[in-house]
């Protein structure tokens, strides 16, 4: 088992999170994860490489959301880089949907902003990442779906009390349990 | 628009699907209403609306694998593999990262191939999907107070 998200803290009041100079304002209770994003057939992300915060949304439709800006100034990729392969459909609109493969950043424990040190997850995007035109301001934070941890064998759980979440990939008891049954 | 006889109408009638032979070319055509054929021909058509903006190496490997699906969900091993083609071929079926690797070897660009999970598909890989965007936010709690009593 490799946990990914250790006691990662999230807020019951709004609060904000720097991306480089920019400062944005949070909402009460969202959860903030780090990424980076890459090209599809890049295997190992590079040391250099841009990560940026982003909203784990359960009710998020799509594996990854992102507006084309951040997309290039957060992440630093240019979209011609990254082939379309897909469109959706969000509220009518149509959405271009295209190939990269997600990396999600391990947290210092019990620390949003810190990242720890350990290689960041290779998170596989089999649906693509849709990239909004930044013209209409969404995502205002990019949008990190359920089923992107669901498809990747991701398991979160999420404490009340401590209001922290948990993320980790299969460990030998989870294999055996589900094996039993 | 051409009309047709009785005789031809009749002759339609006991054919299923009804066909027509041009003694000229020898083409033959199948003939379909115009409901239907207007219901399947995005199909036909690989560079519709629906599958505007996929880049063409990328959209001829999705077609090659939603052909192969059936066949490829027949075999319950390998349900939850990847699978990756290069337009009509099948680069092979394996990890994610395997195939990727084995892409690059060939030197392939990222637009010619697709990867897919075998999975059963709702729709093909090339048509919208329709999402909920999620992402709903609202500013403190009182606002929250205000929206749930409204």
């Amino acid at each position: 088992m490799t946990a990914v998200l250790r006691d990662l803290p999230f807020l019951e009041v709004a609060d904000e999170v720097s991306v480089g100079r920019e400062r944005v304002p949070l909402k009460a209770y969202q959860i903030i994860v780090w990424v980076s994003l890459s090209p599809s057939e890049v295997l190992e992300l590079p040391p250099r490489a841009q990560c940026f915060p982003t909203i784990l949304d359960t009710g998020h439709g799509h594996r990854f959301s992102i507006q084309d800006r951040q997309l290039t100034q957060w992440a630093g990729l240019d979209l011609r880089g990254l082939p379309a392969r897909d469109r959706l459909r969000n509220g009518g609109r149509h959405v271009p949907v295209h190939t990269a493969n997600l990396w999600l950043h391990a947290n210092v424990r019990g620390k949003r902003d810190d990242l720890s040190d350990s290689p960041p997850c290779l998170v596989r995007l089999d649906r693509g990442i849709a990239v909004y035109p930044g013209q209409d301001g969404y995502p205002r934070l990019p949008l990190v779906g359920l089923g992107t941890l669901v498809r990747n064998g991701l398991y979160l759980s999420l404490d009340p009390k401590r209001c922290v979440v948990n993320r980790r990939t299969q460990d030998r008891k989870t294999k055996l349990l589900h094996w039993l049954r | 628009m051409i009309e047709l006889t009785r005789e031809q109408r009749e002759a339609l009638r006991a054919e299923k699907p009804p066909a027509v032979l041009d003694p000229g070319s020898q083409q033959t055509y199948i003939l379909v209403r115009r409901e239907d054929y207007e219901r399947l021909e995005h199909l036909l058509k690989p560079d519709n609306e629906a599958t505007a903006g996929i880049a063409p190496g990328i959209l001829r490997s999705q077609q090659a694998f939603w052909g192969d699906l059936p066949e490829l969900l027949a075999q319950n091993k390998l349900r939850g593999e990847w699978v990756c083609y290069y337009g009509d071929d099948r680069v092979g079926i394996g990890s994610y990262e395997g195939l990727i690797r084995e892409c690059v070897r060939r030197g392939l660009r990222r637009d010619e191939y697709d990867l897919f999970i075998i999975e059963p598909h709702a729709r093909p890989p090339w048509e919208p999907e329709e999402i909920d965007g999620g992402g709903h936010e609202v500013d403190d709690e009182r606002s929250f107070d205000r929206l749930s009593h409204a």
